[in-house]
């Protein structure tokens, strides 16, 4: 349940640290908060120093991402319970999102931590196939 | 004075027995299947309606009591559990579809409705991020409930040569004094349940702690990697001794 100001960490590798919500795009409920596997615009309010070094650009990484940017996320985890259809209920300890641009696609190649299986029911197969662990 | 009791009384009647058509007022209306061992009928309608409905659950009978307030050999929160669960409902063409399995320390058990609406609360470090997932006992998706350590407050009895009982050792597993613990969520350090002492009759299974003299905090997965382990052990001697 994330809407306007809530912060969340990113857990991909695009060098964004702690993003900040500012929009919620196209959920369907009344109350436009975000849940796993929804898509929200945000803010990043803290990003990893970006080295002007042409050795920083390795082939790990394309996109380096700066503090204020302005971009496009998926939520991934969430402090909020989710409800899987048999009855089960799952909470993370934090709210997490990956960066993802415009077209759906990742910023980032590379996640580093948990993300919530819903996310393959909403159409986000590449992120948990990425993942390196799903619960 | 005409209690609901007494004018459903026929309806009740005849849902236990074994006629066909027993509901009186509509023909196509099925009846309640009646179970191998029927159901004790209490005072309140609700309660032997639920009980009923836990019994419809194929593990009932062993996980009642697991989960009841006081029965001598219930689980105690702070034990660790793995639970496997269906992904999709078992039907009869497919009776058992994939499941996944999640490990994690027993934090809080909600019973509510004569046991209907069991559920209990699993708490592991997955990752660097806790996870807490909350499983309903009796749900038919439920494939498995395994204790891999049960939490106690006190360990086995240490009986002398003489025959003479002496202070009882400490149990493996801690078990909490609390029903609740969501404490844990601030002070990680006192989840798995607490301290871990192994008493010196493993011998040479706990290899993830050499030092069985003192305590060490240790994680869920390394409890459940721990009792895997020993199982091994106990397997690969059965199978020397044949």
């Amino acid at each position: 349940m994330l809407g306007l100001k809530a912060t969340m960490l990113v857990i991909d590798n695009s060098g964004a640290l702690i993003a900040e919500c500012v929009n919620v795009l196209k959920t369907k409920t009344g109350h436009g908060m975000a849940r796993i596997g929804d898509e929200i615009v945000v803010v990043i309010k803290r990003a990893r120093p970006i080295s002007s070094a042409p050795s920083a650009s390795s082939a790990s990484q394309a996109t380096k991402v700066r503090r204020g940017d302005v971009r496009r996320a998926v939520v991934v985890r969430t402090k909020y319970p989710t409800r899987r259809p048999d009855g089960r209920y799952i909470r993370f300890d934090d709210n997490a999102a990956v960066l993802v641009n415009s077209k759906k696609e990742m910023v980032g190649n590379r996640i580093g931590g948990v993300v919530a299986a819903e996310l393959r029911s909403k159409g986000w197969g590449k992120i948990v196939s990425l993942a390196p662990k799903v619960v | 004075m005409n209690t609901l009791r007494q004018r459903l009384a026929p309806v009740l009647k005849r849902a236990y027995s074994t006629s066909p058509a027993a509901y009186p007022f509509s023909s196509t209306a099925a009846s309640i299947p009646s179970s191998s061992t029927p159901t004790p009928r209490t005072t309140s309608l609700l309660t032997t309606l639920n009980r009923h409905l836990v019994s419809l659950s194929p593990l009932s009978s062993s996980y009642l009591p697991l989960f009841s307030r006081r029965h001598p050999s219930r689980l105690l929160p702070g034990s660790v559990l793995t639970i496997s669960s269906y992904s999709t409902p078992p039907t009869a063409e497919n009776p058992t579809p994939t499941s996944n399995s999640f490990s994690g320390v027993l934090i809080a058990i909600r019973r509510r409705h004569a046991g209907r609406d069991t559920s209990i609360r699993l708490r592991n470090t997955v990752g660097r991020t806790g996870v807490e997932v909350a499983y309903k006992v009796f749900s038919p998706l439920l494939k498995e409930i395994k204790v891999v350590s049960r939490a106690a407050w006190s360990g086995p009895a240490v009986v002398g040569k003489d025959g003479k009982e002496g202070v009882r050792r400490k149990p493996q597993l801690q078990a909490a004094k609390r029903a609740k613990l969501y404490f844990v969520r601030d002070q990680p350090a006192r989840s798995v349940s607490l301290r871990l002492r192994t008493p010196s009759w493993t011998g040479g299974a706990d290899i993830l702690l050499r030092n069985t003299r003192t305590c060490r905090l240790v994680s869920v997965g390394g409890i459940v990697k721990q009792q895997r382990e020993r199982e091994l052990l106990a397997e690969t001697r059965k199978g020397g001794r044949r």
